[in-house]
């Protein structure tokens, strides 16, 4: 059970990444074609099928096969995107988002259908088949190339991918160089008395998923232990998908019938028997043949498989050069040498090689020994050399003989790029992927609450470490006094190394606000081009845990408010696009987040008409008002200026909730603007919560904590003066008048009266008598156990070094009361 | 038995063969999240069998297999696949792949055809 659990955590968690990657990159593809993010959400749709399948959430799993299967061919340009494509996908993305959010909270998402969805995709698909292509069937699964021509497509596509991971890993097609080749030298033994031929057949099991796949890996076994005549089907044919269940290959070996048997016998293999037939030694005559492509032909590539596959139903291919890889891999010039064995005769073997663009056809037919060694002057036939000197030798040092062949091929290689200088650049290019690698190697993925726990330690390790130096002076031990100022130096490093790990970058949460400028734009009519710039910085999860939903606030605002409609911007004389842009940076150990729009700007007309109206200004005191302190107004409970209240924003349930959001962050949230230009909205941040900056105050012979960014100032006042206002006291302080806040409750009665400590929360003041304020230190916060309950006035502790537990004051809290 | 190292771009996927392998008494000896890094783990883990998933940033399960095949011709790779994704699965047997087993996964079938690899 609790393993279905953690799986499920897993899903949600990878889910929401692989949706949100659809989503951002749906957007980028509104602004015009793109492949990278076109593989991008092909291989998230991908990725969230294959979860969505393993955790039997099926109604999920064919919504994404479904949005995977148009965006193959999207990616093979079968469909454009469109409008109405774009806003389908979306629709999709916000079911997959409904589905993610039901399973988060413990259902398993059968309940949400997607039918809908799934039919108006596969109207898109159909008619985009429609008008490719008249007769194939809308592609199901990915489409399954008929004839030679995709199946190249599909490998050029497939090496364009990464090309540069091919081209890096330079020995990759020499490999594969030599295990053709190895086949090759195999076929030699074919002219060796002693080989036998066989006929195997091999039976799938029914159950087995993918059967063609499961017979090419039989064939390509075989392969390893002698020389395939012929196959039924061929290894073409199981390439297009032809295949029932029943594999028959006639093969000659000279590994005996046990070896062939067991390399046909892998999983999913039901049965197989293998019967020899008559006596070895059977060869068809061998021939070379030399073809040369036109020069101006453009897919060169394409040309020679298709000269090889029309040949290979003509015989067998012994060797070629470029051999299939590098074809591949597009690496081919203007000549194609390929050595077949066949009994088809010459006539016939040059019909199959005479296609368009081959302008040359040269055949010669060899003894079967010399044939490859004699006319091909590259590097292959030399690899040939060593193996040929092992035909009659068992299998076993066969397989030896290969990474033999393996070697010399890497040795060419290397010697055939120390003349070209790009190949020299790509090798560079390789070294430093790897310095990257290594980068890689040292990312992890930890549970928060493991952090937490840990940070927990370290917090426990700093107090016990404090009170063993205080031990250390009280017994004057100079040595441990000394030892422990080295450990106490490394546990501040390893508190500050836990503050670091439990940052994430703000990327995480500015990813979803491109989808929401998108949406409100669309329903408001407005054209906005949203900048993010910053995503990098990084703030503790806690803030950014509690920051996503009023910035959130914020953008609509600034979209359906900041920005005007097109025809207003023109009339304005303004580009009809307006700019949203959102920004953070890291200043001065804060995390300054800004959001700024080009659009009107707050009305200061409106604003104080507002006021005026809600009495929060008399008519006077407006016409004076200070323009800076205009949009203080917008944070006051209720307070709007919309004429219209709209669906997204401009309920007056807003600015103020905003504001609290971020002071309860400790943050702050301040406005600019200017009439017609734009506005911007300013959070400065603490970066992180689980440590602030404190006064540290003691009443009545007790410590306690007041946060820093609470405090306005310290006074010395003069209590004789103090008024009394029902049951309260108030002091007058240049001009202000502003109530005293007594902690005799807490802390008891102050021993004398003078000092005192001005708080301010949401432009509220008031005074807090102390006996001595201490000084200004960074502590670590830690939260009010849950059993003590609701102690109003302190938002939490904090433990100093001396193993004191102290309150940290909840300035707001106490205001309010 | 085997010493395996996992490749797939997702945790969950990664587990959940973790946890298959585990019961089959196979040991992971390490996890990859993206071709670039099974390479690089294969070089540095010497793993007796890799499972491969196809679709995965930066370098994908096919580039990864000629990379490894590269650097061990007889290195074991697994692909791990899904319906529909039969020409990848046909180009990575080509490449080199010993076999494949088919998401979503059933237990029995992944250590049956890990079991069949390590011992061929």
């Amino acid at each position: 059970m609790s393993d279905e659990e953690s799986y499920r955590k897993l899903f949600v968690a990878e889910s929401v990444e692989n949706h949100e990657n659809i989503v951002n990159n749906i957007l980028v593809l509104e602004e015009g074609s793109d492949d990278a993010a076109i593989d991008e959400i092909f291989r998230s749709a991908h990725t969230l099928k294959g979860m969505s399948a393993s955790m039997g959430y099926m109604e999920m799993e064919r919504l994404c096969h479904k949005m995977e299967d148009v965006f193959h061919s999207i990616r093979s340009g079968a469909i454009e995107i469109s409008p109405e494509l774009t806003d389908l996908l979306l629709a999709c993305t916000d079911r997959i988002e409904e589905m993610i959010d039901d399973i988060e909270g413990g259902g398993d998402s059968s309940g949400i259908e997607s039918e809908d969805l799934i039919s108006k995709l596969k109207e898109i698909e159909a008619a985009a088949n429609g008008e490719a292509k008249p007769e194939s069937k809308p592609a199901e699964k990915a489409p399954e190339p008929a004839a030679a021509q995709p199946v190249a497509e599909e490998t050029a596509t497939g090496a364009d991918d990464s090309s540069a991971g091919t081209e890096e890993a330079a020995a990759a097609p020499s490999t594969a160089d030599s295990s053709s080749e190895s086949t090759a030298d195999a076929a030699k033994p074919a002219s060796i008395p002693g080989t036998q031929q066989y006929k195997i057949t091999a039976k799938v099991a029914d159950e087995c998923t993918m059967k063609d796949v499961r017979a090419m890996i039989v064939l390509q076994n075989l392969e390893d232990v002698g020389t395939i005549i012929s196959s039924k089907p061929t290894a073409q044919e199981l390439d297009e998908g032809i295949f029932e269940s029943v594999l028959e290959v006639t093969i000659e070996s000279d590994s005996g019938e046990d070896a062939l048997r067991s390399a046909a016998s892998v999983t999913d293999i039901s049965e197989v028997t293998v019967e020899p037939i008559g006596a070895g030694n059977s060869s068809s005559p061998i021939y070379t043949i030399k073809l040369k492509i036109a020069s101006d032909c453009s897919m060169k590539d394409v040309r020679a498989m298709l000269v090889l596959q029309n040949l290979e139903k003509c015989g067998s291919i012994l060797s070629s050069n470029p051999n299939r890889e590098q074809i591949d891999n597009g690496e081919i010039t203007d000549t194609l040498e390929i050595v077949i064995s066949s009994d088809k005769g010459e006539e016939e073997l040059r019909k199959a090689s005479s296609i368009s663009d081959i302008t040359e056809v040269v055949i010669s037919a060899s003894a079967a020994g010399s044939a490859s060694q004699a006319p091909s002057p590259a590097p292959a036939p030399k690899q040939e050399a060593p193996a040929k000197e092992t035909p009659a030798a068992p299998a076993a040092e066969a397989a030896e003989a290969k990474p033999r062949t393996a070697e010399t091929a890497s040795e060419t290689q290397p010697a055939k790029a120390a003349g070209d200088e790009a190949k020299a650049k790509k090798e560079k290019a390789a070294a430093t992927q790897a310095a990257d690698k290594k980068k890689e190697f040292k990312n992890i993925r930890v549970d928060i609450t493991r952090l937490d726990q840990m940070m927990n330690l370290v917090e426990d390790l700093v107090i016990n470490g404090g009170r063993l130096k205080q031990i250390a002076k009280e017994h004057q031990i100079k040595d441990m006094d000394e030892a422990l100022n080295m450990v106490s130096r490394s546990i501040s490093d390893l508190q500050n190394l836990m503050m670091y790990i439990r940052m994430i970058p703000l990327s995480q949460i500015f990813n979803r606000f491109p989808r929401v400028v998108r949406d409100v734009a669309h329903h408001d009519g407005k054209e906005v081009d949203f900048i993010m710039t910053g995503g990098e910085t990084e703030l503790d999860r806690s803030v950014i845990d509690n920051l996503g939903d009023p910035l959130l606030h914020l953008i609509r605002n600034g979209v359906n408010h900041g920005l005007e409609t097109p025809d207003v911007r023109k009339a304005a004389g303004k580009d009809p696009k307006g700019i949203l842009k959102l920004s953070a940076r890291r200043e001065q150990g804060n995390v300054i987040i800004e959001l700024t729009d080009d659009g009107a700007g707050i009305n200061r007309q409106k604003v104080l008409n507002t006021a005026i109206k809600r009495g929060l200004i008399s008519k006077e005191d407006a016409a004076n008002y200070p323009d800076e302190d205009i949009p203080n107004f917008l944070f006051q409970p209720g307070f709007s200026t919309a004429e219209v209240i709209t669906d997204i924003s401009g309920r007056g349930v807003g600015l103020d909730v905003v504001k609290s959001a971020i002071e309860s962050l400790k943050g702050s949230i301040k406005v600019e603007t200017k009439e017609g230009e734009g506005t911007s909205f300013i959070l400065t941040l603490p970066p992180t919560m689980a440590i602030i900056e404190v006064m540290m105050v003691r009443i009545n012979d007790k410590r306690c904590a007041i946060p820093i960014n609470t405090v306005v100032e310290i006074a010395n006042v003069n209590f004789n003066k103090v008024t009394h206002i029902g049951k309260s006291e108030a002091i007058l302080l240049r001009d202000e008048v502003l109530q005293i806040n007594r902690l005799d409750q807490m802390f008891g009665p102050v021993k004398e009266d003078g000092i005192v400590v001005i708080v301010q929360y949401k432009g509220t003041k008031c005074c807090i008598p102390v006996d001595i304020v201490e000084g200004q230190q960074e502590v670590v916060v830690k939260p009010v156990s849950n059993i003590i309950g609701n102690c109003p006035g302190v938002g939490g502790v904090t433990i100093p070094g001396d193993g004191d537990v102290l309150p940290i004051l909840d300035v707001n809290t106490m205001i309010l009361n | 038995m085997g010493r395996i190292l996992v490749v797939d771009d997702t945790m969950f996927m990664r587990t959940l063969l973790k946890n298959i392998l585990f019961s089959g008494s196979h040991d992971i000896v390490g996890e990859a999240e993206d071709g670039e890094d099974a390479v690089a783990k294969y070089k540095a883990l010497k793993p007796d069998l890799v499972t491969m998933d196809v679709v995965m940033p930066k370098m994908n399960g096919i580039e990864a297999l000629k990379a490894i095949t590269a650097l061990d011709p007889n290195a074991k790779v697994v692909m791990c696949t899904a319906v529909g994704q039969e020409q990848m699965v046909k180009l990575a047997i080509k490449t080199g792949a010993k076999g494949y087993i088919v998401k979503p996964f059933q237990a029995p079938k992944v250590l049956e055809e890990v079991n069949n690899i390590l011992s061929s």
